[in-house]
């Protein structure tokens, strides 16, 4: 890499420090936005300064957004009568993919853990407690992940909400779709077996 | 240390870049130790969703080529404490013994008293309508035996005067000095802890003998109180940190939010 005049690696540099990226991938990146159009390198820089400018957190949901509210919280058609607590943004987008969803989201920014000092006022628990407040939610959907953090943060969710009117669940457990059954794992199958319902 | 194989108890889990897990283990038979998962971060596979906090896992763990940190080869499940998670105050309680077993030990010994004691009180918190706090007794009286840090409950620290000899049902306890202060010596030393002599008979009944039996000593709702108040206070003092699970829980205690 030495041979490469300065600037060049100075981007190199600079590339390497994103995930996953190590020093060869980081160099031909680096060449590649070199070898093409100008203005193409302009509009990677810019786009990347833009997005750090007016990228916000939504005022509804905590989720990232160009505006006041992000493209979910503003849009009409969407069941606001339904309300998913996350984790984080990433796990919002996971449920946006899989499009099985139409309510609204929470992110909560984290999950209760103990062991780390991470106590229900380091999250958005109160944020979400206001939110529940306003009455137009009435059902909460409890989607943390299924570890412990995540299993006893929403077990702590569903004893604070008891005192609200809505109805409070939790994602189901269970075998992924397409899979071999031998290829599942004990806990999983477990649950699955638990939770397993009546065919019509 | 090459391959070896126990029974053992996780601690800690930690992501280790973007596919592993670093777990803290206490083993039965190597004490505490430290391994790597490869890839159980992506692949639940391997692993089957077992590797998570408290869990009881008969393992199997190889060393690396350089010698360094032991490598998770094999994990099988002998008790998940599935309901312990799915109880936040159950989740806080077992938290803290956590936190104290991993702040406490270091690698290289073994301690099969004190790992009996945290799987029976580990099993003992999954049970559903269990009381969690004699639970936290229990353990925390065994563990300052185990660790050597026992409060001395028979006489003044000061003067050695009996207990029993002290005419009095409350008793003033130092954490500097480790135990009872009798009233003519209170002024010498900073008594600044106190215990029915009730309470401190129970609490010598909870270290000794059958572990059974002692999980099944009742206390009165203010024997209770003061015992907790008591161990969360001398413990942190005399392992010299306060867990951060301990923060937590007291947190709790005051209500949600
Ligand atoms: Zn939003
Ligand atoms: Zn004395």
């Amino acid at each position: 890499m030495l041979h490469h005049p300065k600037s060049i690696i100075n981007l190199i540099r600079n590339l390497g420090r994103l995930p996953g990226i190590g020093e060869k991938t980081a160099e031909r990146l680096a060449l590649h936005i070199l070898n093409n159009p100008s203005a193409q390198a302009q509009q990677l820089a810019l786009s990347i300064t833009h997005m750090k400018e007016s990228v916000r957190l939504c005022r509804k949901c905590f989720g990232y957004s160009d505006h006041e509210l992000c493209t979910i919280c503003g849009v009409v058609s969407r069941n606001t009568a339904l309300l998913c607590v996350v984790e984080q943004p990433a796990d919002m987008t996971s449920i946006e993919k899989s499009g099985g969803y139409n309510g609204l989201y929470f992110i909560l920014g984290g999950v209760l853990a103990p062991m780390d000092g991470v106590g229900p006022e380091h999250i958005r628990i109160g944020e979400l407690m206001k939110r529940v407040e306003r009455g137009e939610v009435k059902e909460v959907i409890l989607a943390t992940g299924t570890h412990v953090e995540g299993e006893s943060t929403s077990a702590y969710l569903a004893q604070v909400l008891r005192g609200y009117p809505v109805t409070v669940s939790r994602i189901a457990s269970g075998v992924p779709v397409g899979g071999d059954l031998k290829y599942v794992d004990q806990v999983t199958l477990k649950k699955a077996m638990e939770k397993r319902h009546a065919v019509e | 240390m090459s391959g070896f194989s126990t029974t053992a108890i996780i601690l800690r889990r930690v992501e280790y870049g973007d596919y592993d897990f670093i777990l803290t283990l206490f083993s039965r038979d190597r004490g505490k130790i430290s391994a790597i998962a490869k890839s159980a971060q992506k692949s639940k596979r391997r692993f089957g969703g077992i590797l998570e906090l408290f869990s009881l896992l008969e393992i199997e763990v190889g060393s690396s080529r350089s010698g360094g940190l032991l490598i998770l080869k094999e994990a099988v499940s002998r008790n998940l404490f599935s309901n312990i998670r799915s109880d936040i105050k159950k989740t806080a309680y077992a938290c803290y013994w956590t936190e104290l077993i991993n702040l406490w030990l270091e690698e290289g010994n073994t301690h099969p008293a004190l790992y009996e004691v945290f799987g029976y009180v580990l099993e003992q918190l999954d049970r559903a309508g269990i009381d969690e706090e004699p639970l936290s007794i229990l353990f925390q009286m065994r563990f300052l035996s185990i660790a050597g840090l026992k409060p001395n409950f028979e006489s003044c620290a000061n003067c050695r005067r009996p207990t029993a000899d002290i005419d009095a049902s409350m008793v003033f306890l130092s954490l500097s000095a480790g135990g009872v202060i009798c009233p003519s010596c209170s002024g010498s030393r900073s008594a600044n802890m106190k215990l029915s002599k009730g309470t401190i008979k129970l609490l010598q009944w909870m270290d000794g003998g059958d572990i059974t039996k002692a999980g099944r000593i009742r206390f009165s709702a203010a024997e209770q109180k003061e015992s907790l108040l008591f161990l969360e206070s001398f413990i942190p003092y005399h392992i010299g940190r306060e867990p951060k699970s301990l923060k937590f829980l007291k947190n709790y205690r005051r209500g949600p939010l």
